[in-house]
């Protein structure tokens, strides 16, 4: 079932975007290409959209299928060793008052999750950085939703203790 | 329970970003034109001729022999990085009884020059390159058995110029990484201009590989370090032409933006997906 045929491009691109993006910053903090690896998400499933079938999975799951397996080739590559913490982000598009806060906060997150086991991590991307509800979190990292549930809480509760 | 501290940290991609990668993605797949393949096929194997043909080689190296050359003198001194450029670059897929012919010695007695990208894949900043391919490479490398006499070649015989075209091709791709290693390397600024011109290079012969691969050589006596899984796993081994074209676009892109860091990355990149074909399909 051919992606082309069936989907509005579109449309998925508007709502995936933000999402696969905001899916790395939350997932590799700064310091990190995000945008390189939004891009290189979207070209794989550009590719491979002939093999998508919608029968098989939804259009998010297979889409952070492609994202999850993009961070892991990153976190394995040298270059992810070349932390360039120092470089700017590139989405900022605020006052530079308003973008170091944020900019901040977000290495603050950074730091407060470096101590959590990598699929915690990984949780809270899904469901901060990409906003997705517990349901496809469930079916992208095959845990049972109230599994999701209770883990997220917990871990959402740490982080505002130390926040 | 109380996220909004976690919530409030999303933010929306710069809209440049947004609109550059959907014009991308949107663009129409650049193949190019038969005539033009067969032309670069044409060149590549008379490199690959040139490079096995003592004669040919005589008189090529003849036309270098006055000119003096030019890599920069931080490549020259430098040994290479292992496994990854120069000479394990240049001979991927094959092996060569004589000593490894370093593609520095082809290098042009000028500077690098800033040469357009082979085909009509412009890159700048308001075009980026993009030399995908619509299908999956993997579905193209479908493997065609020798089956006989062909124009009057026997099956040894056009085994031999497949295994020939093929060294040719990854000749001249590592002629081009040691380009991209050395501008990285150097002390001067990075000319960006070269880099997205080597980066166009780079997708169109990735291109390819599938096509080279495509004649399968295996039941025959070559002289190839092409390991016969290449033929086994077609589709892992055009997705990892994928990564290397897709690295080649990322460099592209760094160029356009005249992003050093990225260009970097991108370079390393490049170099990963070749260290990682090399790794599976490159028999020692």
């Amino acid at each position: 079932m051919a992606l082309d045929q069936d989907l509005d491009w579109n449309a998925v691109y508007a709502d995936q975007l933000p999402r696969i993006y905001n899916f790395f910053r939350f997932r590799l903090g700064p310091g990190h290409d995000v945008e390189e690896l939004t891009a290189r998400t979207f070209e794989k499933a550009w590719r491979a959209r002939a093999q998508y079938r919608r029968d098989l999975a939804g259009f998010s799951t297979w889409m952070f299928a492609i994202a999850r397996n993009v961070v892991t080739d990153h976190l394995r590559s040298d270059a992810a060793r070349i932390r360039t913490s120092t470089l700017a982000d590139p989405g900022e598009a605020m006052t530079p008052e308003d973008a170091a806060v944020h900019s901040s906060d977000l290495a603050r997150l950074a730091t407060l999750s470096a101590e959590l086991p990598e699929r915690h991590k990984e949780l809270i991307a899904l469901k901060y950085g990409a906003a997705l509800n517990n349901r496809l979190i469930a079916e992208i990292t095959g845990l049972s939703e109230t599994n999701v549930g209770t883990t997220l809480q917990r871990i959402v509760e740490k982080l505002r203790s130390l926040w | 329970m109380n996220d909004q501290f976690l919530h409030r940290l999303r933010r929306e991609p710069r809209a440049e970003f947004a609109a550059r990668l959907k014009w991308q993605l949107d663009r129409p797949a650049q193949t190019p034109p038969r005539a033009g393949r067969w032309l670069l096929g044409l060149a590549i194997f008379g490199t690959a001729f040139a490079l096995v043909s003592p004669p040919a080689r005589h008189a090529f190296h003849g036309l270098f022999a006055s000119t003096p050359n030019t890599v920069p003198a931080s490549d020259a001194t430098r040994p290479e990085s292992p496994g990854v450029v120069g000479s394990s670059v240049t001979a991927a897929g094959q092996t060569n009884p004589r000593p490894p012919v370093r593609p520095a010695q082809f290098m042009p007695a000028t500077p690098l020059p800033r040469v357009p990208a082979l085909v009509n894949t412009p890159v700048s900043a308001d075009s980026p390159a993009d030399a995908k391919t619509n299908a999956s490479v993997g579905d193209i490398v479908a493997p065609v058995p020798i089956t006989g006499t062909v124009g009057g070649l026997t099956p040894q015989m056009q085994a031999d110029r497949a295994v020939l075209l093929r060294q040719g091709l990854f000749r001249v791709m590592g002629w081009v990484m040691v380009r991209l290693n050395a501008a990285q390397h150097a002390d001067a600024p990075v000319d960006m201009k070269v880099m997205a011109a080597d980066a166009g290079r780079l997708q169109q012969l990735s291109s390819l590989i599938p096509e080279v691969f495509q004649q399968d050589t295996r039941a025959l006596d070559t002289n190839t370090r092409a390991s016969s899984i290449i033929w086994n796993e077609p589709a892992d081994f055009g997705s990892k032409i994928d990564d290397l074209t897709l690295a080649a676009d990322s460099l592209a892109r760094a160029a356009a933006r005249n992003d050093e860091v990225a260009t970097g990355k991108a370079i390393s990149r490049i170099e990963i997906a070749c260290t990682a074909c090399h790794h599976i399909y490159r028999s020692n």
